[in-house]
């Protein structure tokens, strides 16, 4: 079994992306429209570039190393339109289309990061902490994503 | 004298009678006036009331297709004529495709969705080994998503039984409009309600057999009858219906009415639901929407207004395909259609499609969720009037097939029950959800799933024996002091109940065992191992987290609760192994993902909500030693039905006396509970296993679904140990079982097997950690 999905694994993987874990994740997030946004506002919403920016924080060694998975091109394609939905400010439209690609890969934690950190940006902290749990569930042995994980958790528990 | 005064009697009495007379007309004017206001009050709330009469539109989950989907071509296909896209040599416009053996070309119909709008698109599917491949556009680049519009499953409405899907003016073809008047009205434009030439045309051509059948009623009155749904043929009720249409039509414009009576007149009836209007009867028929209707389908649904069960094109074909061709040849010598068209639509078949029952895949359990649902958000009476168009979960596909595998099973139960004791028919319902995701994908509300009334999926709140069994063994690896591995007595015990009652649980087969494993205890579903267990970390402690995962109030916290004394609806059960499934996360299962208004303005969205209810680790451990019940415990007769080497979570349950018989469990994408039961609580003779598992086991091997595969968690490392004794195994010696464990779990080494020790100093060391583990 273990075989199979290791192979599976593989096999999912296209060379260039091995390694990557996470591409969309660095992908800069556009800036806030300007007009409509107050000053005090985009302050408010800078948490989440840092967070996906920030370098991985040391994690204790968590055997076994393993990689996510990258994000298929479907969902991909669905990550660009709720990143500017983000960058609109329109965050439920943004949800929608991340929650459009957790039903084609559910188990793929940058898909459940980027939902918790949506709700973040919405000030729905509870949201934020349960999906960057579920996030974090999904991402053993993946230390850069756990970091993430972790860090969204960490930002929502503070309000 | 006498005379003389009967004269002047007489002159008297003709007086009197004069004034009588003169009394009686103006009161008979009188009461024609007042009549005739009655009528148009009547008249006029009907048809006011109608024309904004909007009933919400709902439809299941639009298919998304992108490369690397499990889909094949025939599976595509199906979704695609459920949709009424029409299938041709080369795709001719929105809503058609065309196929070759493992390539599809799709023109798909645009859709305005809650997140924006779907363009039509012209796409090429390539499939490969029951996938697809990829996905191009004509120019030959990729396509990384295509949504198609999502399957219309039907309206939410009440009066009287009565369907339609109201079209505005802008939706209904001119040919349509051209055609009803050619046939039904030649004189709508001009008369005023009724029409004296249509009479007598009608008289004629009815004295004058074999000419095409007239009716002396225009479309208003037509209209008018169809308001008041009577049918009776006496004068009385002529003349009134001759008198609404002219207020009718001095209240309103021609436009309108011909746009209520596009929406309102009779065309069908499947079950106990009246097919009105052309909108739906285009679906009832065809499968697909008014706009995409070639002239043959038109010509078809105006014959059929002239007698729905006479021209029935499904039980009647040959004399509903004469009249077709004959509004055909109506239309072209009126100038609606040209000769040529007429003779191309002739030569087409009357292509209806699918029965009258099956229709839309009507689906009153579903629809019930749905309204249950938006109680919260919206008034019923909005619900059924203001044209929302609400966005659901439902997998027709799934739906389909639960509904067939519960009729199915349950017939074949009933044939195998030996002891059958009449009057306690088998019913049962079905849950399906996402694992992930909170969808609800299907839902079965009985045996007859099309049959309106209790709803047994939403509401039969009945005692779910073992299947809480699993929860209390979560209790018990989250409190740190449980592994998969753990031994536990299996003996008889006695509970101290206080008030110096007591209770002593048994085995299902009254045998004991001694010391199991955990992952045996509950593959095998023991009584006293679970109940020593439960009693150790607390019924309370079972009992909240068992709220957590799926419920909205705790059930009491009795040792009873222990063996399942609780009861719970299905759609309940659902939510737990939901929770069990995602990881340990509650995510509250909805059928509705959003709402629009009748423009498509988003409305409503219902979020995917989602917060930590079991330790994700200890959650783990339990599905994993799930997987053992199929494999190896209650549930291993269901290996017959499943694809082999597919890896299923589950669990069997049965309540007192054999009266509910249940199963719960999970692949990779579905969550499936089977509840087998009789509505009036009678014993069934059934176990979980021999009731709902079938059931459930050959519908669950119908999805295609990937196995259950455990998700890595930190702490966790995979431990093989003997199923039946727990203690250290391999290949070749005792049952080995491989399970992710915690760290650091040990177990104790087996003395029948010499190997995996390089010297019997190892395997005493190996069982003193082990018993340092016990007393830790």
């Amino acid at each position: 079994m273990a075989v199979l999905a290791g192979t599976l694994l593989l096999a999912g993987c296209v060379p260039p992306d091995f390694g990557k874990p996470a591409p969309t994740i660095r992908t800069p997030v556009p800036a806030p429209a300007p007009a409509p946004a107050p000053p005090a506002q985009v302050a408010v919403i800078r948490p989440v570039p840092d967070i996906a920016e920030a370098p991985p924080a040391p994690a204790e060694p968590i055997p076994p190393p393993r990689t996510a998975p990258p994000v298929s091109s479907a969902s991909q394609a669905l990550l660009t339109q709720s990143r500017g939905h983000q960058a609109a400010g329109h965050y439920e439209q943004a949800a929608a289309s991340v929650e459009r690609a957790l039903r084609i890969e559910p188990r793929q934690p940058v898909l459940w990061l980027e939902l918790g950190n949506i709700r973040l940006l919405e000030g729905d902290f509870a949201q934020a902490e349960g999906l960057g749990r579920k996030a974090l569930s999904l991402s053993t042995g993946d230390a850069a994503l756990t970091a993430k994980a972790e860090q969204l958790i960490a930002a929502a528990k503070k309000r | 004298m006498a005379r003389k005064s009967r004269r002047g009697l007489r002159k008297y009495l003709s007086r009197q009678v004069l004034v009588g007379l003169g009394l009686a007309a103006g009161l008979l004017v009188a009461i024609l006036v007042g009549y005739i206001a009655t009528l148009d009050r009547q008249i006029v709330r009907q048809f006011e009331g109608r024309r904004w009469d909007l009933p919400a539109q709902v439809y299941a989950r639009p298919l998304e297709i992108y490369a690397g989907l499990r889909l094949t071509p025939d599976d595509l296909q199906r979704e695609l004529a459920a949709l009424g896209y029409g299938s041709a040599k080369t795709t001719e416009g929105q809503g058609s495709f065309s196929r070759s053996s493992q390539r599809m070309a799709v023109h798909t119909r645009p859709f305005q969705f809650w997140d924006g709008p779907e363009p039509a698109r012209r796409v090429i599917v390539n499939f490969s080994a029951g996938t697809i491949g990829s996905l191009s556009d004509l120019g030959g680049q990729d396509v990384p998503l295509l949504r198609l519009d999502p399957p219309f499953i039907g309206n939410i409405f009440t009066s009287h039984g009565e369907d339609r899907i109201v079209l505005g003016p802008d939706a209904v073809p001119a040919m349509l409009l051209a055609g009803l008047k050619v046939v039904e009205d030649r004189d709508f434009d001009k008369h005023r309600g009724v029409s004296l030439r249509a009479i007598a045309r009608a008289m004629w051509a009815n004295v004058r057999a074999g000419g095409i059948e007239q009716g002396g009623s225009t479309l208003t009155q037509q209209l008018v009858r169809s308001y008041f749904l009577d049918n009776s043929r006496t004068i009385t009720r002529k003349l009134r219906e001759a008198l609404m249409s002219v207020l009718l039509e001095l209240h309103f414009e021609k436009a309108d009415i011909l746009n209520a009576y596009v929406n309102e007149i009779y065309l069908g009836q499947a079950g106990d639901r009246a097919i009105h209007g052309f909108g739906l009867a285009s679906q009832f028929y065809f499968g697909r929407p008014l706009a995409e209707l070639q002239s043959q389908d038109i010509a078809l649904l105006i014959a059929v207004v002239r007698g729905p069960s006479y021209y029935d094109p499904r039980r009647h074909p040959v004399r509903t395909r004469a009249r077709r061709d004959m509004v055909l040849d109506l239309m072209a010598e009126f100038g609606v259609i040209d000769a040529d068209e007429a003779v191309r639509a002739k030569r087409k078949d009357l292509d209806v499609k699918g029965t009258a029952s099956n229709f839309a895949s009507y689906n009153p359990t579903f629809m019930d969720l749905v309204r249950r649902e938006l109680r919260a958000d919206y008034k019923e009476d909005d619900l059924q009037t203001a044209g929302l168009k609400i966005m659901t979960t439902l997998d027709p596909r799934l739906q389909e097939l639960a509904e067939r595998r519960l009729a199915e099973g349950l017939t074949e139960l009933e044939r195998n029950r030996k002891k059958r004791k009449a009057g306690s028919e088998l019913d049962g319902a079905i849950i399906i959800t996402g694992t992930q995701t909170p969808d609800v994908v299907a839902i079965v509300g009985g045996r007859n799933a099309r049959l309106k009334g209790f709803n047994r999926a939403l509401d039969a709140k009945r005692p779910i024996g073992s299947l809480v069994k699993p929860v209390v063994y979560l209790a018990g690896f989250e409190s740190g002091r449980y592994t998969a591995a753990t031994l536990i007595e299996d003996a008889p015990l006695t509970v101290q109940l206080g008030g110096g009652r007591t209770w002593s649980p048994q085995n299902y087969d009254k045998a004991y065992r001694g010391p199991v494993p955990a992952v045996r205890a509950l593959a095998e579903s023991l009584n006293t191992p679970t109940v020593r267990l439960g009693m150790d970390v607390g019924p309370k402690r079972v009992a909240i987290l068992l709220q957590g995962l799926g419920l909205d109030e705790a059930p009491r916290a009795l040792p009873s609760m222990l063996l399942g004394a609780v009861a719970m609806a299905p759609i309940e059960v659902a939510q737990v192994y939901n929770s069990l499934a995602n990881g340990g996360f509650r995510s509250p299962l909805k059928a509705v993902r959003a709402v629009l208004d009748a423009d498509g303005k988003p409305l409503e969205r219902y979020q995917l909500k989602i917060n930590r209810a079991a330790d994700p680790a200890a959650v783990q451990e339990l599905n994993a030693t799930l997987t053992q019940v199929v494999a190896r415990g209650t549930g291993r007769v269901a290996r017959s039905w499943l694809p082999p080497g597919l890896v299923v979570a589950g669990k069997t349950g049965t309540s007192d006396d054999l009266r509910d018989s249940w199963f719960a469990g999970f692949t990779n994408d579905h969550v499936t509970v089977v509840w087998v039961g009789a509505d009036d609580n009678s014993p069934t003779g059934l176990t979980g296993a021999s009731g709902a598992l079938p059931v459930w086991a050959r519908l669950v091997a119908g999805y295609g679904d990937a196995g259950y595969e455990p998700t890595p968690a930190p702490g966790l490392t995979d431990v093989p140990f003997d199923f039946a004794t727990g203690m250290m195994a391999e290949a070749g010696c005792g049952d080995p079982v491989t399970l992710p464990l915690p760290a650091g779990t040990v177990v104790p080494p087996n003395p029948l097997c010499g190997s995996g020790f390089d010297s019997l100093e190892g395997a005493a060391e190996q069982g003193m950690q082990w018993l340092r583990g016990l007393l830790n």
